[in-house]
This record gives C-alpha cells, structure tokens and sequence, in this order.
C-alpha cells in the first residue's frame, strides 16, 4: 500500500532536517537567533532581563495582528484595514470606560466594533466580490475616521474604575516576570497553529488560498470561510489594541498608524506567501520578533534610527528570495 | 412567449406561466402539437424542427418531453440537448472546440441550472443549484484541468470538501492518519505510485497529478 511504505521512503529521502531546511521560517527563526547572539556580545545591555522583557513585549502587538493578517494571506487575500480599526477598537474601549462602565463592557464593546468591522469586509469581499485590497483600503480610511469621531479627536488617558485592571491586562506581569501581552500571544499564536493544522476550517483556507475554483468546485463553503478569516483578522486587530492600551495607559487617534505595513512585513518575512496558499502561525512569530530586534538592537548598536526602514526592507526581499532560489533550483 | 428564458442569464428559469398553455394528459398535449399553427410562435428554426421536443414538463402534467437548454449571456451554449443514460453505460462525449461538452458536464454537475428543462435521475427529477447537491445524489466529476490544490498533499485534495475527523473531547478534528491511509488505499486501488502525503506541486505533471482527482470522484461514501 501506497501509505505504508509512505513513511520509511519519506524518512530516506526527505529526514525531518531537510523538511525544516525547506522552511522559510525556519531561516529566518536562525537569522533571528544568530542577530541576537551578536548583540549579547556586541552590547552589553542587550540580554538585560529589562531589554528581553521590552523587546518581548514590544513584538506582541505586532504578532497578535500578525497571527490574524497570516490567516488572511494564506487564503490568498490581504487586510489593509488592521491598523485602523486597532484604533477604532482602543478608542471605543477608552470611551467606553472613561464613561464609567467596566472593563467587561469596555472589552466586550471593542471586540464587538472588531467583528462588526470585520464581517462588513468579509461580506463586500466574500459575497459582493470587490478585491480585499480596495475593500480593506476604504476600510482603513473609514474606521480611523470613525475613531476620530468616537473621541473627537483627544487623548483618552482615563478609564473610568477600572482604570487599573487595564493597565495590568497590558503592562502587568503575572507568570515568572513575563509581560502579560506575551502570554497572550503565545496563547493566541497556540490556537492559531491548531487551528490552521488540525480544523477543517484551517484546511479550508488553504485550500481557497491555493486554488479557489477547486475548493469552489468541491464544495467547500468558500464565501463563508473568507468572511471568517476578515472577522478573524479584525478580531486580531483588537485584541492588540486593547493590549497596547492597557500597556501605553492612553489612547490618541494615530494610534496604529502605519501598522498594517509593519504587520505585512512580518507575515511574509515570516513565510506567508502573498499569492496565498502558505504560510504558519510560528512565522508570523518570527517576522515579527525579527523586525522588533532590528528596531531594539539598532538602538543599542549606536546606529542611527533612520536606518531602521533600511534593514526592515532588506530583510524581507531576502527572507523572500529564499523561497525563489529554491524554486529556481527546482526548475533546474 | 413559449417557455424560453428571457435575457438568459443561466440562473434561474424564468417561464412565462400565463403563455404556456398547459395539458391534462398526454393526449391532449399531442391534439395540441398536431394542429398548433406555429406562427403563432416566436420560435427559432431549431425550434421549429423540434417543435414537439420543446415543451416543459411540469410537476404532474404532462406538457412535454426533456429537454436542456443552457445560455450563458448572448449565446446560446447547449440546445436542445436530449440525453439518455442507462445504469452501467459509459458514454464518449465528442465534438469540437466550442461545442459545448464541458457545459453540458457542468449542468448535469449542478455548477449552474438549465434555462430549460430538466433532469431526469432513476426517474425522479431532479434541480441542482450546487456541485454538493448533485454529489449528494451520487454525480461525481473530474475535471481536464484537474481542480487541484497545488499546496496541499495528494491526500488532503482527495478529502477536499469532505474530511474525515475525529472526536477529541469537544472537538473535531481532522484525522490526518485516517485520511492519508484510505488515500493510499484508492490509489493502490488506481494502480498508481502517488504518495498520499506528497504536496501536488511536487509532483510531475501527468499520471501523478491525475490520480487524486480520479481518487476523489471514485471515493465510496462508506466509512473509512
């Protein structure tokens, strides 16, 4: 039978070190470990538990959107709304306290505006048929604008009485002097991985993602997964927003501004190919703690900042070529 | 004014209830046919030579004969089809480039309904207004360009659609172990070498890639 010699020929051909040589993440996951080997020695202040602390809190936010924008890319779309409606999702959370309700309501609220969000971009994608990219782009421009709106345009820096459970959900650390929003990530990035591994639904994506007139043809119930995954990737959104709110203990209008590019990076530095079909929850990780240490260890290196964008933009043609050079030999 | 869809559009029937006159039994219908005066009828020359092919059967009266027409915008792509398949005949389709095989597969698969009449399966009717519904009733399709997913393993595009999972706890998930065996086992069957858990893109176009889709239509809804 075909799959019972399956596993000792795949065990002769292919071991599982050329399998996780194969993987884009994998490489990137060494770059990452090689960087901050470099910096332990090059700096002294680089492997502080302060420094680790601040470099692991800094990347959840990034990770959290990344884990939901990993999904959308996988099934072949693109969500340029997140960091907008990171936004809208913070400020109706701070508006909400500030006005007296707990912090229940407060975070019930924002993942509620998120869903709403989500699922008025998954229908003008999934079932109306605009591209995710025009959809997503409107998206951007119509949330923050409603986060303006919602707050009128000020600083909400108080949050009512449950000011303080905020700003421990964001800032505090329960487990071992770890920052809270990284347990919240690993836990979320957990799901993520099972999800897209072991659930139909993770199965279904991908397959949309690879190709989607097969996945229509067989049945798969296609409009109604993509409507899943742009609900997921808002969710993602605030999620992060009501993290990043807690840990700054203050919300302003340009609150995410710019992150959904940061966020990109990280999925496809992390794996994610842009024309869908691929991609891993632990990828989305990685590109994200990879752009994070960049940011940190330039700093600390005495470079100047400016050249932050330089090495971000660098690092994903690279992460990327990977995946074309092995194709390339392939071919030959 | 006889039946045929206004500004074809594929989808749904549209017939004109009041302008088509309808027959108790048979015999009426064919008094009918035999003195109708066919100018009276907006009727095209096809129509004209099948004029008595081109009535509706309606649910309980008889008022004609089966008959397909499929439109897709302006054109006319299947006319008049009449189409007869006995249990355990295999039937060659031909024709030439345009002639419209792959539409009238794609009717009968239910990717979209005929403008014009129907289905007949083991002699109930049938309407299908999705590929699930026909593979419900047991019509099941491979495709020329073999409708694969390149990412995903031999095996997962067999299951495609219709996975096999198993209870853990509160959950369901996907039995990877289950899938990948009864894969290997169709295609054993195939008399093929596909490995159930090689990803399609990696395999050589040809004989490899054709084995799961072939694997997917002969799958037995039977537990595996």
């Amino acid at each position: 039978m075909a799959s019972e010699l399956d596993i000792p020929i795949q065990q002769g051909e292919h071991s599982w070190l050329a399998w996780l040589m194969s993987r884009q993440a994998f490489w990137v996951f060494l770059a990452l470990v090689a960087a901050c080997l470099f910096l332990t020695f090059a700096t002294n202040s680089f492997a502080t538990p302060s420094n680790i602390f601040n470099i692991t809190r800094n990347f959840t936010f990034t990770g959290v959107i990344a884990l939901g924008m990993t999904i959308v890319i996988i099934s072949g779309g693109i969500d340029l709304s997140v960091g907008s409606v990171l936004c809208l999702c913070s400020m109706i959370l701070a508006v909400v306290m500030h006005a007296g309700y707990g912090i229940e309501i407060g975070i019930a609220a924002a993942i509620g505006t998120a869903l709403i969000v989500g699922a008025i971009n998954g229908v003008l994608i999934a079932y109306i048929g605009i591209p995710p990219f025009v959809v997503t782009l409107a998206m951007l421009s119509f949330a923050r604008s409603l986060a303006m709106v919602a707050s009128n345009n000020t600083v909400v820096f108080e949050f009512g009485p449950d000011q303080g459970k905020l700003l421990f959900l964001g800032g505090g650390a329960l487990l071992f002097g770890i920052s809270n929003p990284v347990i919240y990530m690993i836990v979320l990035a957990l799901i993520t991985g099972f999800t897209l591994r072991w659930t139909r639904f993770g199965r279904y994506v991908f397959a949309i993602g690879g190709n989607e007139k097969a996945a229509i043809l067989t049945g798969v119930p296609v409009r109604r997964i993509k409507l899943a995954v742009y609900m997921a990737s808002s969710l993602s959104a605030s999620i992060a927003g009501i993290i990043e709110t807690g840990w700054l203990g203050a919300v302003t209008t340009n609150l995410g501004s710019g992150m959904e590019l940061q966020v990109i990076a990280a999925t496809v530095i992390g794996g994610a190919n842009l024309a869908g079909g691929v991609g891993t929850a632990f990828g989305a990780l990685v590109g994200s703690a990879l752009i994070e240490v960049i940011r940190n260890s330039l700093g600390l290196l005495g470079i100047s900042a400016f050249w932050q964008g330089a090495f971000v933009g660098a690092f994903i043609i690279i992460a990327v070529s990977f995946d074309y050079i092995r194709n390339l030999r392939q071919a030959e | 004014m006889f039946g045929r869809a206004a500004p074809a559009t594929g989808t749904e029937t549209q017939i004109d209830e009041k302008a088509v006159p309808k027959f108790d039994s048979d015999d009426e219908l064919e008094a009918f046919l035999d003195t109708a005066d066919l100018d009276e009828y907006d009727l095209t020359a096809g129509e004209r030579a099948n004029w008595r092919r081109c009535w509706l059967r309606d649910e309980g009266t008889p008022i004609g004969r089966r008959e397909t027409l499929a439109t897709c915008g302006a054109i006319h792509a299947l006319n008049e089809v009449d189409l007869t398949l006995d249990e355990g005949e295999v039937l060659g389709l031909m024709g030439d480039n345009g002639a419209g095989k792959s539409t009238l597969v794609k009717v009968i698969f239910g990717n979209f309904p005929p403008t014009l009449g129907e289905i007949h399966l083991a002699g109930e009717p049938v309407r299908f207004h999705r590929p699930v519904e026909a593979r419900e009733k047991g019509i099941e399709v491979v495709y020329h360009d073999l409708a694969l997913c390149n990412n995903l393993s031999a095996a997962a595009n067999v299951f495609l659609g219709r996975e096999v999972k198993r209870r853990i706890g509160p959950f369901r998930l996907l039995d990877h172990k289950a899938m990948a065996r009864h894969a290997g086992a169709l295609f054993t069957e195939l008399k093929s070498e596909t490995r159930p858990r090689d990803l399609v893109r990696q395999m050589s176009a040809g004989s490899g890639r054709r084995s799961p889709s072939r694997a997917r239509a002969s799958r037995r809804r039977a537990s595996c």
